[in-house]
């Protein structure tokens, strides 16, 4: 097990090809990042390196081994600032990576900042603290910016608590908010409200402006789809 | 600009960095995930001395799924039909997200030097494959010089 570790340490995962983080192990050995087994386990349901099926119910019950990135890593340091997105009663971290990506864009002013998360591409605006997924713009969650000792689920998807947490990773996995376009005000939420909100100002506020989130055109969100199939 | 994903930046970077003999890939200067591809016909195969221009496309959800890749210049090959479209298990049903731009460029260039016309998508070509290999060779070079030499 500490050869297993420390060439854990050596070595990137084979999906995302950087430093494992929350190495995560399939029942055929290989070790890939949560957010990258997620990604496989949805979308091509196989082992990246043997294509050994992957159990559909592995997700809920992943094997965790320990968090390499989180103990010694220095490409991604510590912010003083945590981003979190919404789920099912409570807001979940950011993985790490994503986290320094997003306080980088939003540090430097920049209206958006895209993400890749398990394998789909994500876009975050600031400006409505939405998470929205590129090419199914009816996913979204809200997103918020906040001291990283903000009671939160856990990690991306990786719950922290002693809760049972089958249901709850099985849960998030599909849930993301399908709103309704005929609505059409903005949400009512600026950096500072979001972030000095108290837990129940927030949710009395989450249920009044989720009815009212605006959809984007089908033209904006047109151009924003790199031109693919007519090259 | 955390628009590309890092995993992309990565793989260009090291494209650029450790080329893979015999091919080269390189970002379009207007969209990061369109790639120039030229392959070098293998040694000892119908295609040497050619070199090939290929299309290669990295959507959205790549490497979750596999790289659109197309062969712009012409080439008489059993597997490669008239419109540069490429029949390989790799980039189809047996893509992995483990795999990568240089690997499947190297097999692309491992398919120049073993057609296999048994899984045909240019069927005139496949069947003069079976029947008359050594024309369909010569019809191999002679492509090659017309089309993949000196342009």
């Amino acid at each position: 097990m500490v050869d297993v570790q420390n060439d854990l340490q050596e070595q990137a995962c084979g999906v995302c090809l950087e430093k494992y983080n929350h190495p995560t192990k399939l029942p055929c050995g290989h070790v890939f990042c949560f957010l990258c087994v997620k990604g496989i386990a949805i979308q091509n349901k196989k082992c990246a390196m043997c294509r050994t099926e992957i159990p559909h119910d592995y997700l809920n019950n992943p094997v965790l081994l320990d968090n390499i990135l989180e103990k010694n890593s220095k490409d991604c340091r510590n912010h003083d600032y945590q981003w979190y997105y919404e789920g099912r009663n409570g807001w979940w971290k950011y993985d790490e990576r994503s986290n320094c990506d997003l306080e980088a864009a939003f540090v430097r002013g920049e209206k958006d900042c895209k993400l890749l998360l398990a394998g789909a591409l994500y876009r975050v605006d600031f400006e409505k603290n939405l998470q929205v997924r590129q090419n199914d713009q009816t996913k979204r969650r809200r997103v918020r910016r906040d001291m990283p000792t903000l009671p939160s689920k856990g990690i991306a998807g990786i719950k922290t608590s002693n809760d049972n947490p089958r249901e709850e990773i099985e849960a998030e996995l599909h849930r993301e908010y399908s709103e309704n376009p005929e609505n059409n005000q903005e949400i009512p939420v600026s950096e500072d409200s979001n972030s000095n909100a108290s837990e129940e100002d927030l949710i009395s506020e989450m249920s009044h402006s989720l009815s009212n989130i605006t959809l984007r055109t089908q033209e904006e969100a047109a151009s924003d789809l790199p031109d693919t199939e007519n090259r | 600009m955390a628009a590309l994903p890092r995993r992309i930046i990565k793989e260009t970077q090291r494209l650029m960095q450790e080329p893979v003999p015999g091919i080269s890939a390189v970002p379009s200067e207007t969209n990061a995930r369109y790639f120039h591809v030229i392959v070098t016909g293998p040694e000892d195969s119908p295609f040497e001395g050619g070199l090939f221009k290929l299309e290669l496309f990295l959507p959205e959800d790549y490497p979750m799924s596999a790289p659109k890749v197309r062969f712009i210049t012409k080439i008489y090959h059993p597997n490669i039909d008239r419109l540069g479209r490429i029949c390989l298990d790799i980039l189809k049903d047996k893509w992995s997200p483990a795999l990568q731009i240089r690997t499947v460029l190297l097999s692309i260039q491992a398919l120049l030097s073993a057609p296999n016309p048994d899984d045909p998508l240019a069927n005139d070509v496949a069947e003069l494959w079976k029947v008359n290999e050594s024309e369909a060779i010569r019809n191999a070079k002679e492509w090659t010089r017309r089309y993949a030499m000196d342009n």
